[in-house]
């Protein structure tokens, strides 16, 4: 017999159908059977039986109530306990006529009750149409799902693409101050040591770390404002030429916030603020702002320590680099202005594993002098 | 089914377009069915459980009956087994119980013309 619809290749298109009489079964197969593969079964565990082994193939049940062993009801409640109706339509086919019964068939999840004695074409229509209907809304369910994994996709291209603009940007930050880039690079492996391994990762999620990481590599972008002259001075600055210097944070935080596409990105804040403020000081002494202890963000706080110990052991066309416990001395120290105390705590507990670091990593180097830009 | 055994059938108030309908046109199938129905052993159930009164029994065997009956064309049959059942339902056993020669007589007489 034809039917309406045209079934996807690899669709469940076995009909399941419990009936204790033989007569009824024969009938509901002779309906079927042109279009669908016929499972049977004569109670409602045996048709359990059937579905556990054929749940995959499955595209309807079509099920009567009163059953030995197990009737329809007690089957429908197993169903709808694993939430199959959802899945799989279940019609009951049944001779019941009690309503209390049918409604809760209705709210055991049955797509529809179709009353014996049954006429074959309209059990054929109501079959199919709901049968359609499944047909329709799985395939809706894989369209979207495929449509949900390319954008997954082009969604991971686009922060591919980002962070590579990022560090780019970065990379290029560092190249004009005769740096090799990996003193960014450096400057996110030290914050997110800091981040990871001391308590302050208690106030941070794992991808807030990750995201102030990425951020804090831009913490220097305003050094493209910078005019070579000064930025290369191979001499000690004069006071006006140290407060353009100076000018790179704010001209940092103000580059970044005049490119519109950055303001969407979840590192947008921390990078603005880091930028800013990783040269201010715990007791106000540092710049631009002037600000002190915890009006300065953390993650600018964390990124000035990196900043200064990879200036203190890297050589630089103004110094000669340190020793690594040198470097760590100093910081704590308050030679290169004062730190939040407990921070001091936290990087000198985690001072070995930045040593490790550097063991692993290139040093960069350029011709030294002396001086802290 | 030639056309006098279909007329016969008819006119003894079996519902024989119906079943065909049921059967999708296969009379053979039918044929089959009435041969089976002859057979089957929920009127024989049935009348065992009454007179045991075993209502259970009686209920399950009634409620078969009806569907079979309703398949295969025997409306006034389907009829009394469905009334029947709906006195058990209602818990009237007594009622129910007394239409067993009403059934009784239906069944033979469907019988008879299905033999026929």
């Amino acid at each position: 017999m034809q039917t309406s619809f045209t079934r996807r290749q690899g669709a469940p298109n076995t009909m399941l159908i419990v009936d204790d009489d033989e007569l009824n079964r024969d009938i509901l197969s002779m309906i079927f059977e042109a279009e669908h593969a016929i499972l049977q079964a004569e109670n409602g565990q045996q048709g359990l039986d059937l579905l556990a082994e054929h749940e995959a193939e499955v595209c309807a049940i079509l099920l009567d109530v009163m059953m030995p062993v197990m009737d329809g009801m007690t089957m429908l409640e197993h169903l709808a306990e694993r939430h199959v109706p959802e899945r799989i339509p279940v019609f009951l086919i049944t001779g019941e006529s009690d309503s209390e019964v049918i409604k809760q068939a209705y709210d055991l999840g049955v797509m529809d009750v179709i009353s014996k004695p049954i006429t074959p074409p309209i059990v054929l229509r109501r079959v199919n149409s709901v049968m359609e209907l499944f047909a329709a809304r799985n395939h809706l369910a894989d369209v979207v799902a495929e449509q949900t994994e390319e954008l997954r996709e082009q969604n991971q291209q686009l922060q591919n693409l980002n962070m590579g603009m990022i560090e780019a940007l970065a990379t290029a930050t560092e190249f004009r101050s005769g740096e090799s880039g990996e003193h960014v690079r450096r400057i996110h492996d030290i914050t997110r040591l800091l981040l990871e391994e001391t308590p302050l990762r208690e106030q941070f999620s794992k991808e807030e770390i990750r995201q102030i990481a990425l951020a804090a590599i831009l913490h220097d972008v305003g050094k493209i404002s910078v005019p070579d002259a000064i930025l290369n001075k191979p001499a000690r600055l004069t006071p006006e030429e140290f407060a353009t210097m100076q000018r790179h944070t704010v001209s940092g935080d103000e580059m970044l916030t005049q490119i519109p596409q950055l303001k969407g990105l979840p590192f947008y804040d921390y990078a603005r603020l880091i930028a800013r403020h990783h040269h201010e000081r715990w007791d106000g002494k540092g710049y631009p702002d002037g600000l002190a202890g915890d009006d300065i963000p953390i993650y600018a706080q964390i990124v000035g320590v990196a900043d200064v110990y990879d200036a203190l052991v890297s050589q630089r066309i103004y110094k000669p680099p340190f020793e690594h416990m040198d470097a760590v001395d100093m910081i704590v120290n308050g030679r290169c202005g004062t730190f939040n105390p407990l921070l001091m705590q936290y990087f000198r507990d985690i001072a070995p594993a930045i040593r490790d670091l550097y063991a692993r990593g290139a040093h960069t180097h350029t011709p030294a002098q002396t001086e802290t830009r | 089914m030639d056309a006098t055994r279909k007329e016969r059938l008819k006119a003894a108030g079996i519902n024989v377009d119906g079943a065909l309908e049921r059967f999708m046109g296969n009379a053979g199938m039918l044929e089959r069915y009435f041969g089976r129905f002859l057979e089957e052993k929920s009127y024989a159930a049935l009348a065992a459980a009454v007179a045991a009164d075993d209502a259970a029994a009686a209920a399950a065997a009634v409620h078969t009956l009806k569907s079979v009956c309703g398949s295969i064309g025997c409306d006034h049959m389907q009829a009394l087994a469905l009334a029947q059942e709906a006195k058990m339902r209602a818990g009237d056993w007594p009622g129910a119980k007394a239409m067993m020669p009403e059934l009784q007589e239906e069944y033979d007489r469907v019988c008879a013309v299905l033999r026929g």
